[in-house]
């Protein structure tokens, strides 16, 4: 027995004595080779350049190190070097540009959070802000805004950037590329023809049935409705007027523009229980893929593969284009309502928010708001450089296209995520699209009604486990109940049973006293 | 007669075991490679077939033209195998070979120092923050190689107990008496007769360098990272970006999927990067059956 005690004792030791001796070892004789000493070579030359700012009074420029997700470009310096050379002048700063994969994107951006990597300020949604803010990753913004956002105060007002506030800690600021929309169906023109469908007739979600049954009559082997399940099936966008999630959509605001302000369980609702069995019923009539649950594909590829012929989605001022450039088809767009609803996340759906990390905030809000203004360098970020990467078709009209010879699979720079961007609404617009689609756009968000509950952001901090059991649940019913291929009356009950055991009481109960103190104080 | 019918029937339920076996194996290989060389249109429609409508060679004329990223992955998963599993398998067997020595000082607490890595690692966040700041392997090419593959306590411990176990005694104390250092008992006797264990334990870190897609996805991000993606990390993040996109968590992607190469595109590159260890994997079974059968010393 001693000589075991001794054992481990001395095993603690060497563990010890080798982890301290590593990590000397490692920093100081380079056992990385070659790139440790690049990297050390350059933290020298840093340090120097800072020496000599002291002596000098000429300020090196700051790097802006700027974060956001997509395909990575081929040509990403070249741009850098157009950005830096409109922001060296202007603010005597730099931008580098770190773009992560989607798949991904979230791992990484909490590791380079988490260590004492140099990050600037990214791209995130409320959700992920919040659990950054309280993990103390990311700096808070109220006075930056103060003082440094005179762009930002103009372009999307101070309303909008109070929104983000969480107990006076502002996690982050919008993007400016708001986009109300409407529940909708989308049906391949082609075949609305073909089957002489009159499209007037369809008024609510129920009516496309028969549109279904006149179609399949006529094309056996087609499936009639696009559904998966995840928030791209049709349960999910049928609900854009019918709730406001929330946040988490585990307590939900019923009718939002109804002034009840009662977070309810979405799943028990009358709606949810109707939707769910009409998509049932017409998955018994073959309308919708056997396999829709479990369904992996994008929409965009059914279609193209000529396998679908409608799909439920949010409509707004430019999709239609969007959808006929991806899909290759024509379509014919039916909306279900008229008015949009701007729900809690309006503005909290896309942000950009300052890391803790970065070591010099006041200059990255400098940077970020000099952006938010400028057109040079969001249609640089979006499109690349004129002439290279894109041509004008239109100048008046703002519209560009492809130079000759180049095409999506060579252009050396093309990111095509203007509502990612900081101000998206100043890109130019690709070939095909509605000249006036900003425009149609503010027109729409102004004509939106604003839910009850716009502006609110749901904190669950301390329900970690609960959210968590939540998703599991969720997980293991939503996706099947959303796509149609259970039968509701059955599986319902059973999912709102397994919510209740995993605790969706406990979260409505908090989402309720938040959202009442939210009230309160924006009377 | 009643042995040889035994027999027969012996042959016959073998047989039939081992080809279902095989099959279960092939299949799904086969149906990648089928899939690879099937229309894109008639794989959505209809899904996956062995016995598709439609033929193309679409999927491998796109990797051949677009293959820059693609080959140059490749050449990098290629090179980080070659190089992480050499420098591991010289490591690892000269720990187990100073771990099989009996009279080295502290060895059974060196051997618990080994054995407790095996229980009991770093987690995450502490491990990346070691290796990015400490060591500084973020976005280079020891990204691939160092972190957790280069030695594993698993493979030390296996050969030290194939070096005490199976080659015997008697051969280090001939050498020894002959004059030898431990250093050429090790190069001269050890290495020579451990060759079996040397294999299997090189082939799965082999295995285990090539199918590595976690250390790139920690490790490498940005251009510079991506620049240095394996094969691996390529198709790991064509799959997990394609499931991302079409999950719905993103609106206005419609431009995004469109950059996302096809399903067939996937599985070609997917056959691909298996294809290598399919070659290889015949021309080094030999020695699987040769760790239990040759000995050094007979009777």
């Amino acid at each position: 027995m001693k000589r075991k005690v001794i054992a481990v004792m001395l095993a603690a030791l060497t563990v010890c004595g080798a982890v301290t001796g590593c990590a000397g070892g490692g920093t100081t004789e380079g056992e990385a080779g070659t790139k440790t000493e690049d990297t050390t070579m350059e933290d020298a030359q840093e340090e120097k350049q800072e020496d000599a700012k002291k002596e000098d009074t000429e300020e090196e420029p700051y790097t802006v190190t700027m974060v956001l997700t997509g395909t990575q470009q081929r040509d990403e310096e070249r741009i850098e070097e157009k950005i830096n050379a409109i922001l060296e002048p202007e603010l005597n700063m730099k931008l580098d540009l770190i773009v992560l994969p989607w798949g991904s994107s979230i791992q990484q951006l909490q590791l380079m959070l988490s260590g004492d990597e140099k990050i600037d300020c990214f791209y995130t949604d409320s959700q992920h802000a919040l659990q950054y803010m309280n993990n103390g990753q990311i700096a808070d913004m109220t006075e930056l805004i103060d003082k440094y956002g005179t762009n930002l105060k103009e372009i999307i007002g101070e309303y909008g950037l109070k929104s983000l506030s969480v107990g006076g800690f502002t996690i982050g600021i919008p993007v400016h590329f708001q986009e109300a929309s409407v529940p909708g169906v989308f049906m391949r023109k082609d075949l609305v023809e073909k089957y002489n469908i009159d499209v007037s007739k369809i008024k609510e979600p129920a009516d496309l049935g028969e549109v279904f049954a006149a179609v399949k009559a006529g094309e056996p082997n087609m499936d009639m409705l696009f559904s998966n399940g995840s928030t791209n099936g049709p349960l999910y966008r049928l609900g854009f007027t019918a709730y406001d999630p929330l946040g988490s959509s585990m307590g939900v605001l019923m009718d939002p523009t109804s002034g009840d302000t009662t977070v309810t369980n979405l799943y028990e609702s009358d709606w949810y229980m109707d939707t769910a069995k009409m998509l049932y019923d017409w998955y018994k009539a073959g309308y919708i893929n056997k396999d829709a649950a479990t369904e992996s594909e994008s929409w965009s590829s059914l279609f193209k593969a000529g396998q679908v012929f409608s799909m439920i989605t949010g409509d707004h001022p430019g999709i239609l284009t969007e959808f006929e450039v991806s899909t290759g088809y024509e379509f014919e767009v039916v909306d279900f309502t008229d008015v949009a609803i701007k729900k809690s996340n309006y503005y909290s759906d896309i942000i950009y928010a300052i890391a803790q990390n970065s070591e010099d905030p006041d200059k990255t809000m400098q940077c970020l708001d000099y952006m938010y203004g400028s057109a040079d360098i969001m249609n640089l970020l979006n499109w690349g450089e004129e002439g290279v990467d894109y041509v004008y078709i239109d100048e008046e009209k703002d519209i560009i296209d492809y130079p000759e010879g180049v095409t999506l699979d060579n252009v050396g720079y093309s990111f095509n995520l203007a509502w990612e961007l900081p101000n998206g609404r100043l890109t130019h617009l690709w070939k095909g699209s509605d000249p006036d689609v900003n425009k149609k756009t503010e027109e729409m968000n102004e004509k939106g009604i604003n839910s009850t509950a716009f502006g609110f952001i749901f904190d669950s901090t301390g329900m970690d486990t609960q959210i968590a059991a939540l998703d599991n649940v969720y997980n293991q019913y939503a996706p099947s109940i959303g796509s149609g291929t259970v039968d509701p009356e059955e599986y319902v009950p059973k999912f709102v049973e397994a919510l209740k055991t995993a605790g969706v009481d406990t979260v409505i109960e908090e989402k309720q006293k938040q959202l009442d103190a939210y009230l309160e104080q924006n009377k | 007669m009643v042995n040889s019918r035994n027999n027969r029937i012996f042959q016959v339920v073998s047989n039939v075991i081992l080809i279902l076996v095989t099959l279960m194996i092939v299949l799904p290989f086969l149906l990648v490679f089928i899939s690879s060389i099937t229309e894109e249109n008639v794989l959505i429609a209809n899904g996956y077939s062995f016995f598709p409508e439609k033929l193309s060679a679409h999927a491998y004329q796109y990797i051949l033209q677009q293959g820059g990223t693609i080959l140059r992955a490749y050449g990098i998963t290629i090179f980080v195998t070659i190089v992480g599993t050499a420098i591991n398998m010289v490591m690892s067997s000269l720990i187990a070979y100073a771990l099989s020595v009996k009279e080295l000082p502290l060895r059974r607490a060196i051997t618990f120092y080994v054995f407790f890595t095996m229980l009991f690692g770093g987690g995450l966040v502490p491990t990346y923050m070691m290796y990015v700041n400490t060591f500084h392997i973020k976005n280079t090419i020891f990204a691939l190689i160092v972190p957790g593959l280069l030695l594993s306590a698993n493979n030390v411990l296996l050969i030290r107990t194939y070096y005490v176990t199976s080659i015997p005694n008697v051969l280090y104390e001939a050498a020894m008496i002959d004059g030898a250092s431990h250093f050429t008992v090790y190069s001269k006797v050890v290495l020579p007769l451990g060759k079996p264990i040397m294999v299997t334990m090189g082939l799965f870190t082999a295995l285990g360098y090539w199918n590595d897609w976690t250390n790139g996805l920690y490790y490498l991000s940005g251009k510079e990272g991506q620049s240095l993606y394996s094969i691996q990390n390529l198709l790991n993040q064509m799959i997990t970006n394609i499931q991302y996109l079409s999950s719905g968590k993103v609106l206005n992607v419609g431009a995004e999927i469109s950059k996302v190469p096809a399903v067939s595109i996937r599985m070609a590159i997917a056959f691909v990067a298996m294809l290598p260890l399919l070659v290889i994997y015949p021309f080094l079974q030999k020695y699987f059956a040769e760790g239990i059968t040759v000995g050094a010393v007979k009777g």
